[in-house]
């Protein structure tokens, strides 16, 4: 007989596979995980607290560093709320030009995913080619907004600034060349046997289970629950395009993968859509400067890079929120890190994690 | 703490020179007193009525309807939190917002430095009327007509299903959040909660399988915990509060009912303090284990003034 004894891994805040300052306090049996505990809170900024404080504009920052990766739709994420609250119709230029940038967003969330997680599975080079194609996308944010990542480019009302000349060509430009990489990377990636024997049938789970768990955006449709906020309870301007939701039965890792490669697709045929019917107008509806809710409460949920992102404000009717409240999907869809890790060794479970796609400046908020 | 800023009053619409620490409010509520145009002259009949009628001298302050004429801009707003902040030895009002302090009489900040007790009769009005579709329905019927929602057969069907099922006083309020694309909110009684939940979600035609979002709150008064449900089989959205008192908040846990609530309800409870009953693992998420306090209160005071 032989004797075994518990190992104790501490996956620590400082590693290049946790995708951020998490820590995984892992207990293993052998190479066999029994017990994993996520410790977050290592990025908590109190950025509801302080919401507290600041009036409805000057939280907008605050919302960029929560998933710093999709910022466009953390903005759209709290301006859709107080715009809710508040009754406002949006001009539909500004409009269209919030569809196009956060549909950009999501493709460029997705990239990060992409690179950063073929790296974790330990193919080097796609990080590259994915990173390449999000230069393009934060160069023209850049051009349109001034920041690469943290945008603060939503206003309640509107956006902030309009798209400058030969702005939208470019992003037309783009749209062809990233389609053409997707299929690119699927030469690349997809294909490959040691990627597909660890991507098959590891972190499957049922849908049950991802709905138990509020799993939401491609968890949650990795299981064949076809619930994408855009489609629905469709918000701003979304029943407007033609673009479909990307499902698959399997429900494992390898499923994830290939429905974010397919949501790449469909927002590129969004922004397409939205380049070809954008109309010339006003980026921003007149509000007054001192934004005031009414008071009550609103609760809007959009969908995010990464699932249901929502925004719950109760407003007291001063400028700035009693309460703010922002449901992150990352926060939620890590729940279920631990339930799916036990009995995988740690290879796989690098790959569980990595396919949840989680970003721990919005798991901690 | 200057009062005698407060009482030199002239009714100007951009009182950007004197601003007590006590916030614009008061002055902006006096200038909005003397204007009638805009919208602001339905918010400052509102912001009068709302707080019982105080004197223009003092400002219906609270009620933030008033608009302040010419506006603030960022660097005013940075300005006066400065002034505050360094106007009060305390922690810097981290407890309660800087904006809630407006009013002498009305104003209840748990203040180090001063004894007088302010009453914050907004709190219960506002969790009530977060629920009903807004009290002073009357000044917003310019711009809501008062017309049932269309969700009101579907909430009436729902209150009387739970009413049969669980008998009277289970469900204290019901209403259509109209500022919330008309979302249904229930208010249930905290002992029968776990059940309701369970019903809620294994009910055929209900089914509110996906828990969204749980929401603590902390009114002064009472803590409350919104649950936000969605039905994808039935696409229905609904909001359900549970109302809980300040001293010892707790809740019944329900996470045999949606596993997803674990880590939500481990933070309200890290953040606010709320106690969960029957959670499996209740301690805190975001910050360490030896904090001291739930930072989210309107009445936390952090250890470090500087912060």
């Amino acid at each position: 007989m032989i004797r075994t004894e518990e190992l104790t891994l501490n996956v620590g805040p400082q590693h290049p596979s946790t995708h951020g300052v998490l820590r995984l306090v892992v207990t293993l049996d052998g190479e066999r995980i029994t017990h994993v505990e996520p410790v977050v809170g290592y990025l908590h900024r109190g950025t509801e607290k302080l919401a507290e404080d600041l009036n409805f504009t000057q939280i907008i920052p605050y919302t960029d560093r929560m998933d710093y990766l999709a910022a466009m739709l953390n903005n759209y994420n709290l301006v859709h709320a107080v715009e809710t609250l508040m009754g406002l119709e949006i001009p539909e230029r500004a409009e269209y030009l919030r569809v196009i940038t956060m549909e950009l967003n999501r493709v460029a969330s997705h990239l990060v995913w992409f690179g950063t997680y073929l790296l974790d599975i330990g193919a080097l080079s796609p990080f590259l080619f994915a990173f390449n194609e999000r230069e393009t996308i934060l160069n023209l944010f850049n051009e349109l907004c001034g920041a690469r990542l943290t945008y603060s480019y939503m206003r309640v009302g509107g956006v902030k600034w309009d798209a400058p000349e030969g702005w939208l060509e470019k992003v037309a430009q783009f749209v062809q060349r990233m389609r053409q990489k997707v299929d690119e990377f699927h030469t690349l990636v997809t294909g490959n046997e040691i990627f597909l024997s660890r991507m098959r049938g590891v972190g499957k789970y049922d849908a049950e289970t991802a709905l138990a768990f509020g799993l939401s955006g491609v968890n949650l449709r990795c299981t064949g629950v076809n619930y994408d906020i855009r489609k629905f309870k469709p918000y701003s301007i979304y029943d407007r395009f033609d673009f479909e939701v990307p499902l698959s039965e399997e429900g494992d890792c390898y499923a994830r993968y290939m429905l974010r490669l397919e949501e790449i697709r469909q927002s590129l045929r969004i922004v397409e859509q939205a380049v070809a019917q954008i109309p010339d107008g006003p980026i921003m509806a007149k509000v007054p400067k001192m934004l005031r809710p009414p008071k009550g409460e609103v609760f809007t949920s959009i969908e995010g890079a990464r699932g249901e992102l929502g925004c719950h404000i109760v407003s007291d009717g001063k400028d700035r929120p009693y309460r703010i409240k922002f449901r992150r999907p990352s926060f939620v869809n890590l729940q279920i890190l631990p339930k799916l890790a036990v009995g995988l060794s740690m290879s796989d479970f690098v790959a569980v994690l990595g396919a949840i796609d989680i970003v721990l400046g919005e798991v901690d908020g | 703490m200057s009062r005698e800023e407060d009482t030199k009053r002239a009714p100007q619409p951009e009182e950007k020179a004197e601003r007590a620490p006590a916030g614009q409010e008061e002055k902006a509520t006096a200038a909005a007193a003397n204007e009638t145009g805009e919208a602001g002259g339905a918010e400052a009949a509102r912001g009068a009525s709302e707080a019982g009628g105080a004197s223009e001298a003092d400002g219906a302050s609270e009620t933030g309807g008033a608009r302040q004429a010419g506006g603030t801009d960022a660097g005013e707003v940075t300005e006066k939190l400065a002034r505050e902040r360094d106007g009060k030895p305390g922690a810097g009002a981290r407890g309660t917002t800087a904006s809630q302090v407006d009013d002498p009489e009305t104003d209840k900040t748990p203040r180090p430095q001063t004894a007088s007790p302010r009453q914050e009769a907004k709190a219960p009005a506002r969790g009530r009327a977060a629920g009903a579709p807004r009290a002073g329905a009357g000044k917003q019927a310019e711009e809501k007509p008062e017309k049932p929602s269309p969700k009101q057969p579907w909430l009436d069907r729902l209150v009387g299903r739970l009413k049969e099922r669980f008998g009277e006083g289970v469900v204290e309020e019901a209403s259509i959040n109209r500022l919330s694309q008309d979302r249904p909110t229930l208010v249930v009684n905290k002992e029968h909660w776990l059940e309701v939940a369970r019903f809620l979600k294994e009910d055929p035609e209900l089914s509110f399988v996906y828990l969204s979002d749980i929401v603590g709150v902390d009114y002064v008064q009472y803590m409350e915990v919104v649950y936000h449900l969605v039905s994808i089989a039935h696409r229905e959205h609904l909001t359900v509060k549970v109302r809980t008192d300040r001293e010892e908040p707790s809740v019944p846990s329900v996470v045999s009912v949606w596993a997803g609530a674990n880590w939500q309800e481990r933070e309200a409870y890290d953040l606010l303090g709320i106690r969960f009953a029957g959670h499996p693992d209740l301690r805190r998420i975001m910050l360490p284990e030896d904090w001291v306090g739930h930072p989210l209160r309107k009445d936390y005071e952090p250890y470090d003034i500087e912060i």
